[in-house]
Formats: structure tokens, sequence, C-alpha cells
């Protein structure tokens, strides 16, 4: 019997199971007819699978464990509009894509005013120099943007954990961001300043001290105007949320490394990333993490490749992970951006 | 069918090959279990539309990548290769009594390298393509082919005649 080289034998396995190309196939069919020996090879490679199968076939399948299977149950009851294609887009999706077009028709004003009229009608704050000037003069639009409801009944109408709490939009010339905040389950306690300053932004609707570029911003010492405010608002100090802040060049895309960082390799963020198969583009992702009023700790993770098929996935993860591991008072601040050259 | 049914018919489906799956990976019960919960997690949270015409592979892949998360948080650097690719909890082996010819055969893939015992099951339990094997692990098609080519050699050399005298099934070509 003429020996049969390695790759003779995965082709005729691959015959065998159905996995030849039709090139391979025919050819292989032709050689079959006339040569004895390959045809012995086949009957044994077919001989050798079938008994794999029945042998593999035998090992048991386990049944999954009951509280399992009532976890998962559970779990698909209480988010249903989560289970895959009932709505396609969550709602907090939805309104984080109006807010995405209502940002760059703003941008686009704005720039277009700036090229026109001198400098932007508002800036970036900078957490260490308030500019008083940045909260006076919100851009009409913005504010309509903003106003849509009372705070007071979007409050009320969804639980916290699940609504994006406000839209802040900031910008100059060459940096617009988008920042979606966004209220986790586990409130922190908060001295009364901050929480002052959350419930006026959210009160007026006006992106007022929450206009700041980084999540230190965040818990930078609150502007003059903002204090006159605090005097003469009416909410008592209360347990301020932590938060997420996705800042977004256009697009709302939250990232993954950081939020890795804080869970561990088990994020879900991780598989975010590998479940994509292919990568038909790649943004940058930039991470600030702050903690704490003044903050001891800020991090910049380094940029990071995301594929950006993979948007949709990590943006809905984003908005269902629980930031079980991340400090008390953490803030991030996620920012996306086309990738650099 | 509702989205909850269409979720429902895949857990029921693929919960305890996927929890064989891990179990074969990890070696561990409650390891398993964890990774197998998470992995349906997952599901519960994607778009229906995203998974639909891949999901087997994605379910596979996804429970891959949490089972090699785990046993990198038990031992940092850890692969497949190196990870105990056998189930401690009930030996298939011993379910097998009376047939010497399927207990042979399970001892020979047993002792392939760990990653080719993956692809054989992946393969023949859990009827995977070579193309759904490749999307599952991050080998090309033809890589997959080949590694299930040279396994099965070897599990017929390990076996002598035994494969022989077994009628096999006819080829699908």
């Amino acid at each position: 019997m003429a020996k049969i080289d390695e790759i003779r034998q995965a082709q005729l396995l691959n015959y065998a199971l159905g996995e030849s190309t039709p090139a391979e196939r025919a050819e292989l069919e032709r050689l079959l007819k006339t040569d004895a020996a390959l045809l012995a090879e086949l009957e044994e490679i077919r001989a050798t699978i079938g008994l794999a199968e029945e042998a593999l076939l035998r090992e048991p399948i386990p049944k999954l464990p009951p509280r399992m299977l009532e976890h998962l149950r559970s779990e698909m009851q209480r988010r249903p509009e989560r289970a895959p294609g009932l709505f396609g887009f969550s709602a907090n999706r939805y309104v984080a894509l109006a807010a995405a077009a209502v940002l760059v028709i703003v941008v686009g004003v704005v720039f277009r005013n700036s090229l026109t009229e001198g400098p932007a009608p508002f800036k970036v704050a900078r957490e260490t120099q308030p500019e008083p000037q940045i909260e006076s003069a919100p851009p009409a639009g913005l504010l309509d943007a903003d106003a849509g409801a009372a705070p007071e009944s979007k409050e009320d109408a969804m639980p916290i954990g699940q609504k994006i709490e406000a839209f802040i939009i900031a910008g100059s010339q060459n940096d617009f961001t988008l920042t979606v905040a966004q209220e986790l389950t586990k409130g922190v306690p908060a001295p009364a300043a901050p929480g002052a300053e959350l419930a006026k932004d959210t009160a007026q609707g006006v992106p007022k001290a929450a206009m700041k570029k980084s999540a230190r911003s965040d818990n930078a010492p609150a502007a003059p105007e903002e204090n006159a405010a605090e005097g003469a608002g009416a909410e008592a100090p209360r347990a301020r949320p932590a938060r997420i802040a996705m800042m977004a060049t256009a697009i709302t895309i939250p990232s993954t490394d950081s939020l890795l960082a804080l869970r561990g390799s088990e994020s879900a963020m991780a598989d975010c990333l590998r479940d994509g198969f292919e990568a038909d583009a790649l943004l940058t992702v930039r991470v600030t993490i702050g903690v704490g009023e003044t903050p001891s700790k800020v991090e910049t993770v380094s940029a990071n490749k995301m594929p950006l098929r993979d948007r949709a996935c990590i943006a809905e993860t984003v908005e269902n992970t629980k930031f079980t591991g991340a400090p008390e008072g953490a803030s991030f601040t996620l920012t996306i951006k086309p990738l650099e050259n | 069918m509702t989205a909850l049914h269409w979720a429902n018919k895949w857990i029921q489906e693929y919960g305890g090959r996927l929890l064989r799956y891990a179990k074969k990976l990890l070696g561990n019960e409650e390891l398993a279990q964890e990774v197998v919960q998470d992995t349906f997690l997952r599901f519960l949270k994607m778009k229906r539309e995203d998974i639909e015409d891949k999901l087997p592979e994605w379910l596979f892949h996804v429970c891959r990548n949490r089972a090699i998360d785990v046993m990198r948080r038990k031992k940092p650097g850890v692969s497949i290769e190196d990870a105990e690719l056998k189930d401690t909890s009930s030996s298939a082996l011993e379910l097998l009594e009376g047939n010497e010819r399927v207990r042979k055969m399970l001892g020979e893939i047993n002792k392939l390298p760990k990653a080719h015992q993956e692809i054989i099951r992946l393969k023949f339990q859990e009827g995977l393509s070579y193309e759904q094997i490749a999307k599952v692990t991050g080998l090309s098609s033809s890589n997959v082919g080949f590694i299930l080519s040279t396994s099965l050699k070897k599990v017929r050399e390990g076996l002598g005649g035994y494969a022989d005298e077994k009628g096999g099934r006819g080829g699908k070509n």
C-alpha cells in the first residue's frame, strides 16, 4: 500500500466530513476511482470518525443547576427590554443618539459662528480657573435640548441605575465633546456643595458646573455663580450617585479598558472586544478616572484601539454594567475619537 | 417567537452543552457553572440580530474566553494548552462499561494535547464546522482541519485495529 502523506490524509478527512472545497472534492473523487489505497484510507478515516462520534456523544450532557436557570429567568424578566431583539435599541441608546444628533447641530452652529463672529460662545471649563462666562450664556439650542422634561419628573419616571441623568455639552473650536452622565444604582453620600451642584444642573436643565472636560473637573471647586445658586437652592444636600461620564466626540461610545481595569479581567467589556471577529475600523479610547472630591488619584489610561463594529455592544454593555469595583465617589471620563494616523 | 422565548430556547438547548465544554476546559464544576452563567448573561444583553446567524460559535467563543479569564485568574499566563482539559466531576470512561472500543477511543482522545482535544470535541461532540471552530478558537479553518487530521491519525495509531472493527459513517460528499 502506498504511503499517503499528511496533506492527502487531511484532504480525505475534509472529504469525509463534508468540508472539502468543490475542487478538492472533484479531484479526490477522480483519484478514488482508481486508487485502492486511497479508498482504503478513506474508509479507515470514516471508521475512526464514527467511533470518535460514538464515544464523545455518549458523554452525558449535564443540566444547568436550577438556581442558575432561575437567575437567568429573573434576569430576562427584570430587563425585558434588554432581551435580544425585543426593541433592538434600548431607550437609553435612543436618547443618546438623539443627543448626539443635537450635538452635531450645535457644534456646527457654534463652529460657524466662531468663524464669523470671533470667539466661540462657550468654552470648555477649566478645572483650576472656572470661567463665569461659561455659565452665563449657553446657546439657546443647548437649553432647548436639555429642557425637554422637568428634571423632577424625569427622576420620578426612571429608576436610578437605568437613566441617563443629563446631557452636557462643552466645546471649543477644536474640541467638542458630549458628556452623558448616568446615575448608578448605588449612590454615595456627598457634601452639600456637589449635591447642590448636581441638583442645580438638573433643575435648570443647563450644563452649568458639569461643563467640564474631565472627571477631575466634576469635583472641582464650584464657580462663583454656582455658589450663589447653591445659597438660593431649595434642595437640601442629598446622596450623590456615583456617576459615569462618557465623553465622546460626535459619537457616543464608551470605553472598555478603564472599566476592565476596575472590574478585573472578567469584565464583560473584554469580551465585547474579543467577540468582534473582524475590525472594520479603529478608534482610540482614552480614559480618565478621578476619585474623591479633590481628586487624590487621576489616571489616564493610554489610548487603546477599539473595533468600530463593536460600538453598539460596548455601549450597551456600559449601560448595563454595574461598577461594583469602582471606589466610592469615582467618576469616569471616557474620551473617544477616531484613530489618528 | 418572542425574544424571550427565543432566548430561553437557546439557553435550554445550549446550556448543558456549554457546561460540559466549560467543565472540560476548567476541570471544575462550580467554575464551569460560573462561566456558563456569565456567558448567558452576556447573551441576554446582545441584540438578537447581531448574533442570531452565528449563535453556536458565539456562545462557545464567549464561554471559552470566560474560561480562559477564570484560568488566568487562578494562574496568570495559563493557556488552554496548559489547562487541565478533563472533567474531574465524573469520569466519562466509567459511564462506558462494557464498551471496550468506545472506552479505548476516549482514552486515546484524552492522550492528545489539550488544544487538540478541544478541537476534536467541538467537531465530533458539538458538531461545529471547521469555520465555526475557527471562530471559537481563533485558528484558521485550514489549521483546524489539519489539527483534526493529525489528531485522528494519532488516535487511529493508538487504537490499532479497533476503529476498523466499527463500520464508519458515510462520507458527506
